[in-house]
């Protein structure tokens, strides 16, 4: 165990550099993003489900929507208050969530997302 | 082991046990199972068939430029890229062709001229037992229960065995992102992406889908039947 003191020296410095992403940023976190609402998504206070459940389930609301609309070809969605939306992101999401890069793409950045909806889907349909 | 009537008796009472509990374990269980409550079904105005069909009167069009007001709606409403230049790329939706390419196996020597010089429109015939389905390794293309032959882009992985298969040429491919080829978007219907397979006609609006949505489609009326002012096109159920 000559080189005992290269060693600790060496593990130190490697410490030191795999650690430094978590000890630089420390105390920096970046504040969560503040969604922006458009006057028409305000003025209809509710969107198809709960609020609570369309943050924590969009996507998997989302995802049941596009299942059921082409395996099933199932468009008329009943939310618990018996209020019924045709089930489209083109159309019926995107026409109160007019504002994608205020609305979507602030969560989707801060939490390193990407969905590939824009792909295709066109991401702002009222041309607003 | 040593079958004993009391050892059977034994097992017998342990299982009847078992059985019984079967419904008290139910019960707890569909405790927590309340679901998010929504409810999805067919719209009210959704209208179904065992095969839906699109006759074409080619009587009434006799001359290509009889035919361009068509394909042109037909390519703005779907979102086709038209300004592809390399015909290896190209998008076919709907497309001019003519009569020996339409009709491979009705040709003779003594066709009237008139038919045979005629240009006549092609589009994916929703054929009743689709190659293209057969072919399709991950059911991307698949026939529904109206008999559309439909795509589902979500599961396309672009092996392009469909374009193999289908002997009609109605199937093409997005070499590239389609979305700087078309010239006016229909914002109301998505666009594909590069990388995926697609038919020549879609139920989504060419045809009376299962259940057409309430306002941003005629509920009955297919969308190419109402652009064309004369009574061209037709739809029904066969």
């Amino acid at each position: 165990m000559k080189d005992k003191n290269k060693i600790l020296a060496g593990l130190v410095i490697f410490i030191a550099a795999i650690t430094f992403p978590f000890w630089f940023n420390l105390g920096k976190a970046a504040p969560a993003p503040e969604l922006v609402l458009t006057a028409k998504a305000q003025a209809a206070k509710t969107c198809v489900m709960s609020k609570e459940f369309m943050t924590t389930n969009h996507m998997q609301l989302l995802d049941v929507w596009r299942h059921n609309v082409v395996r099933g070809s199932e468009r008329m969605f009943t939310n618990p208050d018996g209020k019924s939306f045709d089930m489209s992101l083109s159309n019926t999401c995107l026409d109160c969530h007019s504002n994608k890069a205020d609305f979507c793409d602030r969560c989707h950045n801060y939490a390193s997302v990407s969905p590939y909806c824009w792909d295709c889907h066109i991401d702002n349909p009222k041309g607003e | 082991m040593n079958n004993s009537r009391r050892r059977f008796l034994q097992i017998a009472g342990v299982s009847a046990l078992g059985l019984g509990a079967k419904p008290v374990l139910n019960a707890f269980a569909s405790e927590d199972a309340k679901g998010p409550g929504y409810h999805i079904a067919k719209g009210e105005k959704a209208m179904t068939a065992k095969q839906w069909a699109m006759v074409i009167d080619t009587r009434k069009l006799q001359t290509a430029e009889a035919l361009e007001p068509i394909i042109a709606a037909c390519n703005k409403i779907h979102n086709i890229p038209t300004e592809i230049e390399n015909k290896n790329h190209e998008i076919k939706w709907i497309w001019e062709a003519h009569y020996h390419n339409a009709f491979t196996d009705k040709t003779n020597n003594f066709l009237n001229e008139d038919v045979e010089n005629r240009p006549f429109l092609l589009l994916c015939n929703h054929c009743e037992d689709p190659p293209c389905v057969r072919a399709c390794p991950t059911k991307a293309t698949f026939k529904n229960d109206n008999g559309i032959v439909m795509m589902d882009f979500h599961r396309c992985i672009g092996c392009r065995f469909c374009m193999a298969a289908c002997p009609f040429g109605a199937r093409s491919f997005n070499f590239r992102d389609p979305r700087p080829f078309i010239k006016d978007n229909n914002k109301e219907f998505p666009t594909r992406m590069k990388g995926v397979l697609k038919n020549a006609t879609s139920a989504r609006s060419g045809w009376p889908s299962a259940s057409s949505p309430p306002a941003w489609r005629p509920p009955t009326v297919p969308s190419l039947s109402a652009i064309c002012t004369t009574s061209i096109r037709k739809c029904g159920n066969c």
